[in-house]
């Protein structure tokens, strides 16, 4: 009974909800790159002031941008309006916060010299130690977290502890 | 058993008990409430902060599973709630309200409604706790994270509590209790002994007992207390039995009648002098009613009420008073006593003490004084009363102011033996020579004379003296009265004639009703008038209505009249015509009379007379006259006298008519039976004379049919062919018949001739002997004849038996179709007195129709055809004659088929016979 009222639902209304089937992969990425803005912490000098944007870059080819624009409108992270922009080369990540790197686009080593905190979210297998700080993994139709502590430490990002436990995998480097 | 008593009824031992461990249970009880109320409300308090501390550290570990949508993260959370049975269920609601996660895993958790909460809320809902919490990161609200806890821990903690608590507080209960029966002990335990003591005090009335001091409190204060007073008591019963000796002495000695009563008026004490004034013993009176005992009769109610009133008012007309009043004595004697009553000091109910003193010797003198004085005192102020003294020898010597007051005499007149000249001259001799004697004799004097008053009236006097003699027995003087004593002389007189009157009237009764002739009655009537009424004439004058005529009848003179008088003449004008017209009476003065015949009787003499009228039956017959030769003869006792002699009178003529008509009505009847009786002697004569030459001359002709119809029988019977023998003997028949019936007729005529003799005899018997000579007439049938009992009668035995053969042998002839016949003979208790039982002779027979009974007695009338039943019809007209001959009647009941009863009397009377009204 409740089974049945609970698909109901679905059939109703399959794009307002968060249900782990119905919701297209590239929806629930983009839900993780918002959620990384609220489980995050940016040191200050990250932004340029009190109504500079949070800034949430695209690099590479990834639809990503129209869902996350959508996501993300009249959100606040850490008390800054977010922005989605879509990067046409790394040098545009300067101003970013967060930079999700489509995997065909270019290796996380790119990013590596600057040491500028940025999240960087890949999909790539050697992503982590390319020097991203979190990567998507595919397992079982879901998306799971894997995330490299050390890298995003380096880059002055502290990662919530709420974070760190739901994720599949932590990597550290001492 | 405590509890059911009430509380004010316990021993003080019950209620100490009570009381201390009513109040300390009461008090533990309360506390113990009040712990167990805020054990709960502690827990419940720490539930809730135990629950908000765990569901804030949950809802900040649900944010980065909701945040992420990994629910099996927040299932691992969940899952771990498993420690806390009391938590029911556990859920996650996300921003939308949408369950995300809930514990159990697949648990009711719907049941936990989504609200949006801001801060931490909780709810008690049905006993059980909800808490919210809302899921944050940051300033992102994810969700709500929401608990329900059974508090079943709490319960049970509680409750434990509340055991223990119970517990506690039964052995506080039981300790209070015990300690309470132990520390009251203490308290009691003098009371207990102080009641004992007063117990057995009042019990054996001994004031020398003493309660004992078992503490130094307040209850050995009281036990002091009321030691003292024990003593005081019984210092106070010591000068009480004292004081009550003392009180009988006095009693006893005392010369008084002391009595003392209670309320209700019963004797308490009755002193020795009581005793001897009233004769009762003290055993005796005491107990009893005073007002029985001692009150008479006629004062017993006063008594009564005088005692209510003061019960019911506290007033009272004798208390404290000296009183007088009569007193009776056992043996019945009226005591004169004197009486002080007084009430013993305000005891209640009440109670007297009378003080009682015999004074009826005081009395007696006093009023003996008294009746002197008063009789002397009415003596001389007599009015109607003449008082006189004279001197020793019988001479007045001073004045006599009545006597002369009366006579008109002076004192001059009237001094020696001058006052004998008022006396009636006729009376003088007669008076003086008696007053001269008792003089002499010095005995009383006693006589009667007529004294002459002032007037010249003459007044009856009765005088009477006695001589009133010196210590030494020598006359000092005379000293009487004179009494007038006209009016009973003149009631005397009165009285006299008035007797005089009624034994004439009762005379001339006995006259009337023994004597019918007019001149003897009238005679004797004018005897009696004459001698008491002044009466010269006296006249009997008939008066005749139709005529209008007058006629003195019968005449009395006392003397010859100078003049004829009255003799007859009209009515008319006359005062004999208005009297018996009137029929009233009429008294007159001659002189003024007007009337027709008034001048005669003037011319013979006489100066009034009085008529009265004698009425029979609404006409006055006749007028009684009496006249007198003196005016004013007849006053109004004369006239009534005279009208009771008028009244008589015309009984008198009454009873002399009736006589003479009576006697000439017998005179007539006499006559007239003897000229029926000779006709009927002639008549019967003649009739006897004819039956009996006719029955004779009747069997001459019928014996020649008989004898040549057997002549021809016998010698020619043979040759005479069938029908003619048949004939023949059909002659023989009839000749025979014809014989019987002119015997029967004989027999029948023969019954008034003979003589009868009438004597006692058993008709039972009879009747038996009748049966047996009916005995051939009854052989082979089947009969039932019952004979009841029948009395001894007076008759003719000889005409009795003819009555009874002739009853039964018809009732056996006409039952003869009956099988079995029924014939019953019997006697009814008497009809009517005089009659004589009534005998019946009843069958079941034939019977016949009531409307031919009329016929039934009558000579040669019979009811049956010949042929059906034998017989000449006179046997019947025997029975009746004879009964008739026997001064009874006969008559019959029946009906057709029905039988027949015959019932006949042989009563006295003669000519009682009405059987023929009876029968039709």
């Amino acid at each position: 009974m409740l089974c049945r009222l609970y698909f109901a639902c679905l059939l109703v209304a399959p794009g307002l909800l968060l249900g782990q089937a119905a919701v297209t992969e590239r929806e629930l990425k983009a839900a993780y790159l918002f959620q990384f803005s609220q489980f995050t912490e940016w040191p200050a000098t990250a932004f340029g002031g009190a109504d500079a944007p949070f800034v949430i870059g695209l690099l590479g080819r990834s639809a990503l941008a129209e869902v996350l624009t959508e996501l993300v409108r009249g959100e606040r992270a850490a008390g800054h309006p977010i922005e989605v922009r879509q990067l046409a080369s790394a040098a545009e990540a300067v101003h970013c916060h967060i930079v999700y790197i489509a995997p065909e686009a270019m290796s996380a080593q790119q990013f590596a010299a600057d040491g500028r905190p940025v999240l960087l979210v890949g999909e790539s297998d050697d992503f982590l130690r390319q020097g991203g700080a979190v990567r998507f993994v595919r397992s079982d139709s879901r998306i799971r977290l894997h995330i490299n502590h050390t890298s995003a430490q380096r880059r002055g990002l502290t990662l919530s502890s709420k974070l760190l436990r739901i994720a599949a995998k932590v990597e550290r480097e001492s | 058993m405590i509890r059911f008593r009430r509380y004010r009824d316990l021993s003080i031992q019950s209620k100490l008990r009570l009381i201390v461990s009513g109040a300390c249970g009461a008090v533990l009880i309360v506390t113990c409430a009040a712990f167990v109320v805020f054990k709960w409300y502690h827990q419940r308090e720490q539930a809730v902060s135990v629950m908000s501390v765990r569901v804030q550290i949950l809802a900040a570990n649900m944010a980065a599973p909701l945040a992420f949508q990994t629910p099996e993260d927040a299932m691992e959370v969940l899952n771990a709630l498993a420690v806390d049975r009391d938590i029911e269920v556990a859920a996650v609601f996300n921003r939308s309200g949408e369950l995300f996660a809930a514990y159990p895993e697949r648990a009711p958790a719907l049941t936990l409604a989504a609200r949006k909460v801001t801060g931490l809320e909780h709810r008690f809902e049905g006993g059980r706790l909800v808490v919210w919490a809302p899921i944050l990161q940051g300033e992102q609200r994810l969700g709500t994270f929401t608990l329900r806890n059974s508090l079943e821990g709490a319960r049970q903690a509680v409750r434990r509590v509340a055991w223990v608590t119970a517990g506690l507080l039964v052995m506080a209960l039981g300790l209070s209790y015990g300690l309470a029966a132990w520390l009251q002990r203490a308290f009691t335990r003098p009371l207990l002994e102080l009641t004992q003591t007063a117990r057995e005090v009042a019990r054996r009335h001994d004031f020398s007992l003493r309660a004992r001091r078992l503490s130094e409190d307040e209850i050995g204060v009281l036990a002091d207390d009321f030691n003292t007073m024990l003593g005081q008591i019984q210092h106070r019963e010591a000068a009480l039995v004292e004081s009550e000796t003392r009180k009988g002495a006095i009693l006893a000695s005392a010369l008084d009648a002391i009595i003392t009563i209670n309320h209700e008026g019963r004797v308490q004490e009755f002193n020795p002098a009581a005793e001897k004034l009233f004769g009762y013993t003290a055993g005796e009176a005491v107990g009893r009613k005073l007002d029985e005992l001692i009150v008479p009769a006629t004062h017993r109610e006063a008594h009564c009420r005088g005692m209510a009133r003061f019960l019911a008012t506290g007033q009272s007309r004798v208390l404290g008073r000296r009183i007088e009043m009569p007193a009776l004595r056992a043996d019945g004697a009226i005591l004169e006593v004197e009486l002080a009553i007084t009430r013993i000091s305000n005891s209640e109910p009440p109670v007297f003490t009378g003080f009682i003193r015999d004074i009826t010797e005081r009395r007696r003198a006093e009023r003996a004084m008294h009746e002197s004085e008063e009789r002397f005192r009415t003596l001389t102020v007599a009015t109607t009363q003449i008082v006189w003294t004279t001197n020793a020898v019988g001479e007045v010597s001073g004045p006599l102011p009545s006597w002369q007051a009366f006579t008109g005499q002076t004192e001059e007149e009237v001094r020696g033996i001058g006052w004998a000249r008022a006396v009636h001259p006729d009376d003088v001799r007669a008076t003086t020579a008696v007053w001269q004697r008792a003089v002499q004799e010095r005995g009383n004097y006693d006589t009667e004379y007529r004294v002459r008053r002032h007037d010249g009236v003459y007044r009856h006097f009765s005088a009477r003296g006695v001589p009133v003699k010196n210590p030494d027995g020598s006359i000092r003087e005379w000293v009487g009265t004179c009494t007038d004593i006209t009016e009973r002389k003149k009631a005397e007189l009165e009285l006299r004639e008035a007797a005089e009157r009624l034994t004439a009237l009762n005379r001339l009764d006995r006259i009337i009703s023994s004597n019918l002739d007019l001149a003897k009655v009238f005679a004797a009537f004018a005897r009696e008038l004459s001698a008491l009424v002044p009466c010269d004439q006296a006249l009997f004058v008939s008066v005749d209505g139709d005529t209008e005529q007058w006629k003195v009848e019968r005449e009395w003179n006392r003397a010859k009249p100078k003049a004829p008088g009255l003799n007859c003449g009209a009515l008319t004008d006359t005062g004999i015509g208005w009297v018996a017209e009137q029929k009233r009476p009429l008294v007159e003065a001659l002189i003024s009379s007007s009337w027709a015949e008034a001048s005669l009787l003037r011319e013979a003499g006489f100066q009034s007379r009085a008529l009265f009228p004698l009425v029979l039956g609404h006409r006055t017959v006749a007028v009684f006259c009496v006249a007198g030769t003196t005016s004013g003869a007849f006053d109004r006792v004369a006239v009534d006298f005279m009208q009771a002699l008028a009244d008589q009178l015309t009984v008198a003529v009454q009873n002399i008519r009736l006589f003479a008509e009576v006697r000439q009505h017998a005179a007539d009847l006499e006559r007239r039976v003897e000229e029926r009786t000779v006709a009927l002697v002639t008549a019967n004569k003649e009739l006897e004379a004819f039956s009996y030459s006719v029955s004779h001359d009747l069997r001459a002709p019928l014996r020649a049919v008989a004898g040549f119809a057997r002549i021809l029988v016998d010698e020619h019977g043979e040759e005479l062919p069938e029908d003619m023998q048949r004939y023949l003997k059909l002659i023989q028949d009839s000749a025979q018949r014809m014989g019987q019936l002119i015997d029967d007729l004989l027999a029948f005529s023969r019954l008034s001739r003979q003589a009868m003799n009438r004597v006692p005899f058993d008709l039972g018997r009879l009747c038996r002997d009748v049966l047996k000579t009916l005995a051939p007439e009854m052989a082979g049938r089947a009969l039932d004849v019952r004979v009841g009992e029948l009395p001894m009668v007076e008759g003719d035995p000889i005409l009795l038996r003819q009555v009874m053969v002739n009853l039964l042998s018809n009732a056996l002839k006409y039952s003869r179709p009956r099988a079995p016949a029924v014939i019953e003979v019997g006697a009814l208790p008497e009809e009517e007195s005089g009659a004589g039982p009534v005998i019946y002779v009843r069958d079941n027979g034939v019977g016949f129709d009531m409307k031919h009974a009329g016929k039934l007695f009558g000579v040669f009338q019979r009811l049956h055809r010949t042929d059906e039943f034998e017989g000449t019809g006179v046997g019947l007209a025997i029975v009746e004659r004879i009964i008739h001959r026997h001064g009874g009647r006969i008559w019959t009941h029946a009906r057709p088929e029905g039988g027949a009863t015959f019932f006949f009397t042989l009563g006295g009377s003669p000519g009682a016979s009405h059987h023929d009204q009876q029968n039709q």
